[in-house]
């Protein structure tokens, strides 16, 4: 069983992605990115009969709400920085199990005014056991365990991984809608920038910021008679195991090494034919 | 000690009377744990269910440790993200994996902001680590690590086969 061509992105919609975006709101972001990626897949908001965002502040109810649409399929993919692909996933097998024909897909993030560094209020068990031993900035602290580790275990060098900083960089001059767009850097800029997170320098971290993303997703049926050129989804795949590194086998293994094989092997094709990846956790 | 502490203290809010003995350990500058007697594992942190069997209510005991493990991994922090931990900076976090399993997030007790600040790079994955005890307050004392003079136990990381890392498909 599978969804390989069953289902089809028809539209997308991005705002550009900015440190912050005063004057709007998550809710704002959010139906800017819903009515482009509408716009770009030729259907009217009356089409749209399912809604996956990403949770949190932009919780399945408070979304339909804000956008004045009463779907009926709906959820919260509420998988962080995998909430895009989740949610593409979980809408090509709604549409597939006829649970809807057009799934909105919306990730809004804001950040108005920058959010203040801190743990107070913070859920789960950190503030019992992880605070007292000094969060540092963010997820750069279990990214640089990661990145400690796998240069342990596999001989990987910072002047190696430099490089991803420095062409994602590179991107990002091609890219008017990238945060950094008009910002070059080069490698020996990754290098000579200061210790944020030991091995982590600062042009490798990961920032807040704020932006939206949506697509439409259809069945295979519908993005044949659309007016749009469909991308057809080969493939997805999920896979979860924990927030902090506590159970994981290894902290270099994510859940990408898993959900990418259920990704490719429903696909058809393997690591060797891609050729574009973008990854993020 | 200083008159005041002012780093986060530990603060249970999930389920303060399953953390306790714990908490109530680490006062007597002993490492105890949750033991699962259905599966024979250990369990941190303390939950109201064995991750592993999903064991609960009299299966959950607890046991005092060995308290020795070894970094599985960390970074040296040089920007705070809650500014009265600025006077350690530089400083480890470090994820601890103790020998009955589990892992533990802390920070080292025996190496000064100096010696990081001149060798960022100073701990060591694998490297040997047993508990300290600090009273931070008179009402908590938390754990941190000290490197020690031992061996990694042979074949002891617990670093998973995995079938994708192995598969030519993807190397």
């Amino acid at each position: 069983m599978s969804f390989r061509g069953e289902a089809a992105i028809i539209g997308i919609g991005e705002l550009p992605t900015r440190r912050t975006i005063p004057g709007m709101s998550v809710g704002g972001l959010m139906a800017q990115a819903a009515r482009l990626a509408i716009e770009d897949a030729h259907i009217t908001k009356d089409d749209v009969d399912g809604l996956i965002t990403e949770g949190g502040d932009t919780f399945p109810g408070f979304a339909s709400e804000y956008l004045g649409i009463r779907p009926r399929f709906g959820t919260g993919s509420s998988m962080m920085g995998a909430s895009g692909a989740t949610g593409v996933t979980l809408a090509s097998m709604a549409v597939m199990n006829g649970l809807a024909n057009y799934v909105l897909v919306v990730i809004a993030q804001e950040r108005n005014p920058a959010l203040p560094r801190g743990i107070e209020g913070f859920p789960g068990p950190g503030a019992e056991f992880d605070f007292p031993y000094g969060p540092a900035a963010g997820a750069n602290t279990g990214y640089a365990q990661i990145y400690a580790r796998h240069m342990d275990r596999y001989g990987t060098t910072q002047d190696q991984l430099a490089h991803v900083a420095a062409n994602e960089r590179a991107n990002a001059q091609g890219n008017e809608n990238a945060v950094f767009n008009g910002q070059p850097i080069t490698h020996d800029d990754v290098i000579n920038s200061r210790y944020v997170n030991y091995p982590l320098r600062l042009l490798e971290c990961v920032m807040p910021c704020a932006g939206a993303a949506a697509v439409i997703v259809t069945t295979k049926e519908r993005a044949k008679a659309s007016l749009t050129k469909p991308a057809y989804v080969l493939g997805g795949g999920i896979a979860l195991d924990d927030f902090g590194g506590m159970s994981r086998p290894d902290i270099t293994i994510t859940p990408v090494s898993r959900s990418a094989p259920t990704a490719l092997a429903m696909s058809g094709y393997t690591p060797r034919d891609i050729e574009f990846a973008e990854f993020y956790d | 000690m200083t008159s005041e502490y002012t780093k986060p203290v530990p603060r249970p809010q999930m389920n303060p009377e399953i953390s306790a003995p714990f908490w109530a350990g680490t006062k007597r500058h002993e490492l105890w744990l949750q033991h699962c007697k259905r599966c024979s594992n250990f369990i941190f942190y303390p939950r109201e269910a064995c991750p592993t069997c999903w064991g609960h209510g009299d299966d959950l005991v607890w046991a005092q440790a060995s308290g020795k493990g070894r970094i599985h991994s960390y970074t040296t922090v040089f920007q705070p993200a809650v500014p009265t931990f600025g006077e350690d900076m530089p400083m480890a976090q470090v994820l601890i994996e103790l020998d009955e399993g589990v892992r533990m997030v802390g920070n080292m007790a025996d190496v000064s902001p100096e010696e990081y600040r001149e060798n960022p790079a100073l701990l060591k994955v694998n490297q040997r680590v047993e508990a300290v005890f600090e009273d931070v307050t008179p009402e908590w004392t938390i754990i941190k690590w000290q490197r020690i003079e031992e061996e990694p136990v042979p074949g002891a990381d617990t670093a998973a086969s995995n079938e994708w890392v192995n598969d030519p498909r993807y190397n």
